[in-house]
């Protein structure tokens, strides 16, 4: 998939389902993980990314190509209130998204070291089970029935925050 | 979230800051309560987070904080936020910072303690970047012992403090960026109030509710200066020519000393501000840099002074949004404005134009003169018109009162307060009825159908019976009636001359009672003026309409409308937009609108959003002349 035509240098990111994505090198770089790999020089043509599928990855290079494209920082403070908008929106719709993918991107994120991106999944995630009951925020998490607490960490737990559960 | 860091996981609960959501997610599972001992890093007891920390005593406050906080490890970030604490004690306070200072960054803290906590003292030589106190008091500031060498950002409100322990403390921060100060309780020296402070790394300053002799600013890399709310004898700036932003809302300065070179500022915003134009003018006059200008509900301290557009335009070539309040001089009632229209020269960068007014005096004046001919046109029918019936007295007759009149001549009729119990009125030759103010439990009008114009105002009839062919009908006038509409357009569906139709405050007295614009388009083909208030059912809050939009038979012979609302929501701009698709052939378009003289922040909001859809509606209909009624 090209995603665009200019001149600059291409990097090809692959998947764990075997897609490849061209996109620019300035997109990739949003990515401390594979800046540090270009940095080192140990970057091949083609980067394999073995445990993101191609549905976190194509949300991922959506992500890193607008924040790419953003402004940055510049002296012009006019500009910078628009463009901070703008990405305000940005994110804010690009978080509008279902829990398990929400969670995809995290993991993703985490591993390419996107900071942004961990900080905004990270806030997406808060949100959602702010004011929740622990019952309700294993369902919207899908917590593993076998890392709940015992009966009895979960009853120490509570006494030793009783006031939150009053 | 099986396979998620517990790290991250800390990272989540982290951004919950919250004590009491971070307490209630750490009990879900194994991981999330691992990760909110050892991988929290914020976390914040505010009293808006949670309403029942109002209700618990200090030392409950202060057990559950003490409690909260040692279950954590290398918090990052702390904040204690409590509105309605009056104090909490030393011990408590010494126990949280000792606890987390190693690792803290932030500290967001508002609550007095005795005795007084030297916070300072405590959070010195360590990691701390940002500090927001307030509440308390700082004294006796040691540079060399109480440094903080990370220190970016600082704020102080309510925080009692002398000018002199200010600068030190600015001395004490040798990376310190940001400064803010909101109502420092300074002490006076020398009968005066006066502060001083210096820094080479400030970069943004922010300023409110401050009252001093003296103010000198130091700052060689300031870049953003914020003045809210101050009177200032003197403000003395001093600098590099760093400053970029220069804002100033409702100050007052004495004697305004910029000792610093204004080459790079780029936007100046001074609102509510007594000014001296031309000396401000003339310090600003080199900034030929200046991309923003905003002038805003400023006071001109002289009487001849005033902005010239010319200079604006000549002086800062680079401008792209100009911002201006429309000033009227005080003494002078005819409007003369404090600005200079003069001279021609463009703004050619400017792309964003703010423009506003505090007072409407034009506008204001204009509307209220309508009004006055508007009344003398009433009376003037009212004497005029035979026969006339204003606010007569009938005698009851058999417990009624009632009136019959029977005329073959009888052309126009108007009758206005009138209560009666039967109106009978039999005129083989009416043209035009104007009923108003009047409350009529039974009305029976018969006729030969020659009545071209019914008016109705502010009437209410309970059984209204039209006898009469009403082939002829060309206006109908309803407003401030009370109506079910089904019946009414039972009467008139046969007025297919109707040329006029309005529809205006009218109550629809049946739940489910509509009009439809569907059946207004085809059966009044030849209407050409239609006038429709917007009406919102009150027993549905979501602004479901009296108005049925359905259909898109086109309304040909439409050249005015007359759209109106007496409360406005966000659907009212597209309820227009519906409107004005079906009359291709208009030609002027009049809004009115009734505006509060209270106007809560909604309201307003709703009407700036209302005004920017309609101009972006009108861009469409460019041809369709528009015009504005407030009330």
């Amino acid at each position: 998939m090209s995603t665009s035509s200019s001149s600059s240098k291409k990097i090809v990111l692959k998947s764990a389902d075997n897609e490849t994505f061209e996109i620019d090198e300035i997109v990739a770089l949003e990515s401390q993980a594979i800046k540090n790999m270009i940095e080192d020089e140990c970057a091949d043509n083609v980067i394999p990314l073995g445990n993101i599928d191609s549905k976190t990855l194509s949300k991922i290079i959506e992500y890193c190509k607008k924040h790419a494209e953003s402004p940055k920082k510049d002296d012009n403070a006019d500009i910078d209130e628009k463009a901070v908008e703008d990405l305000k929106s940005f994110d804010a719709e690009f978080a509008k998204v279902d829990m398990p993918l929400i969670q995809d991107i995290l993991m993703a994120a985490n591993f390419l070291n996107i900071d942004n991106l961990i900080g905004l999944m990270c806030r997406t995630i808060a949100d959602r089970i702010k004011g929740k009951t622990p019952e309700e925020i294993r369902k919207i998490l899908n917590i593993n029935k076998n890392d709940l607490l015992s009966p009895e960490q979960e009853a120490k737990a509570r006494e030793e925050n009783s006031w939150a559960f009053d | 979230m099986d396979h998620v860091p517990v790290e991250v996981i800390g990272n989540i609960l982290s951004h919950l800051r919250a004590a009491r959501d971070v307490v209630i997610a750490s009990t879900t599972c194994k991981k999330w309560r691992t990760a909110c001992h050892h991988h929290l890093h914020m976390l914040s007891f505010n009293s808006d987070d949670w309403p029942v920390f109002r209700d618990l005593t200090t030392s409950r406050l202060e057990i559950l904080i003490t409690q909260t906080i040692f279950q954590t490890k290398g918090l990052q970030g702390l904040s204690i936020w409590m509105d309605d604490v009056d104090e909490f004690s030393a011990s408590a306070v010494i126990a949280w910072l000792m606890y987390t200072r190693e690792t803290l960054r932030c500290l967001y803290y508002n609550v007095r303690t005795t005795p007084n906590v030297n916070i300072l003292d405590i959070c010195g030589r360590q990691r701390l970047e940002l500090l927001v106190l307030a509440h308390n008091s700082i004294t006796g500031v040691e540079p060399n012992y109480q440094r903080f060498v990370f220190l970016k950002t600082l704020s102080l409100s309510y925080v009692s403090i002398s000018s002199l322990d200010l600068n030190m403390l600015l001395l004490a921060c040798p990376k310190i960026e940001f400064l803010g100060l909101v109502c420092p309780e300074i002490a006076i020296t020398d009968n005066q109030v006066t502060v001083e402070l210096t820094s080479q790394t400030l970069k943004r300053v922010y300023i409110e509710a401050i009252s001093l002799d003296k103010f000198t600013l130091e700052a060689d890399s300031l870049e953003k200066l914020h003045l809210k709310d101050c009177a200032l004898e003197l403000f003395e700036l001093s600098g590099k020519g760093t400053l970029k932003h220069f804002k100033m809302d409702d100050v007052s300065i004495l004697h305004l000393d910029i000792i610093e070179p204004v080459d790079n500022l780029e936007i100046i915003d001074v609102s509510n501000f007594t000014i001296i134009w031309s000396k401000f003018y003339q310090i600003i006059t080199k900034s030929s840099k200046l991309k923003r200008l905003r002038l805003w509900n400023v006071v001109f301290d002289d009487e001849v002074d005033f902005v010239d557009l010319e200079s604006i335009a000549l002086c800062f070539p680079e401008l792209r949004h100009l911002a201006l309040s429309y000033e009227l001089r005080d003494d002078l009632k005819d409007g003369f404005l404090h600005y200079s229209l003069e001279g021609s020269s463009s703004m050619e960068h400017v792309t964003v134009l703010d423009l506003g007014w505090t007072h409407v005096l034009y506008v204001f004046r204009k509307d209220s003169s309508n009004h006055v001919r508007k009344c003398k046109t009433d009376a003037h029918l009212a004497s005029k018109e035979v026969p006339g019936l204003v606010c007569p007295e009938i005698a009851i007759t058999d417990n009624q009162v009632t009136v019959e009149l029977t005329s073959q001549t009888l052309k126009r009729v108007y009758i206005e307060a009138i209560s009666l119990d039967k109106f009978t009125l039999e005129a083989d030759s009416l043209e035009k009825l104007h009923l108003k103010d009047c409350a009529l439990e039974l009305f029976e009008l018969s006729g030969k159908g020659t009545l071209k114009h019914f008016k109705m105002d502010d009437v209410s009839i309970l059984h209204l019976d039209i006898i009469e062919p009403v082939d002829n009908l060309e206006i109908i006038d309803v407003s401030n009636f009370t109506i079910i509409w089904s019946k009414f357009y039972q009467i008139i569906t046969k007025s297919s001359k109707l040329k006029r139709l309005r529809l205006w405050n009218v109550v629809f007295d049946d739940e489910v009672d509509f009009v439809d614009l569907e059946s207004i388009a085809l059966c009044f083909p030849e209407l050409r003026h239609l006038a429709l208030s917007y009406e919102l059912r009150d027993d549905l809050k979501d602004g479901f309409l009296h108005y049925s939009l359905e259909g898109s038979s086109s309304m040909e012979h439409v050249t005015v409308l007359d759209l109106g609302w007496t409360v406005l929501d966000e659907h009212f701009a597209d309820w227009v937009a519906c409107l004005l698709k079906r009359c291709l052939n208009l030609k002027k378009l009049i809004i009115h609108g009734v505006v509060s003289g209270s106007k809560t922040h909604v309201e307003c909001h709703m009407l700036a959003s209302f005004t920017s859809s309609i101009v972006q509606l009108m861009r469409k209909y460019i041809h369709v002349d528009v015009q504005f009624v407030y009330e």
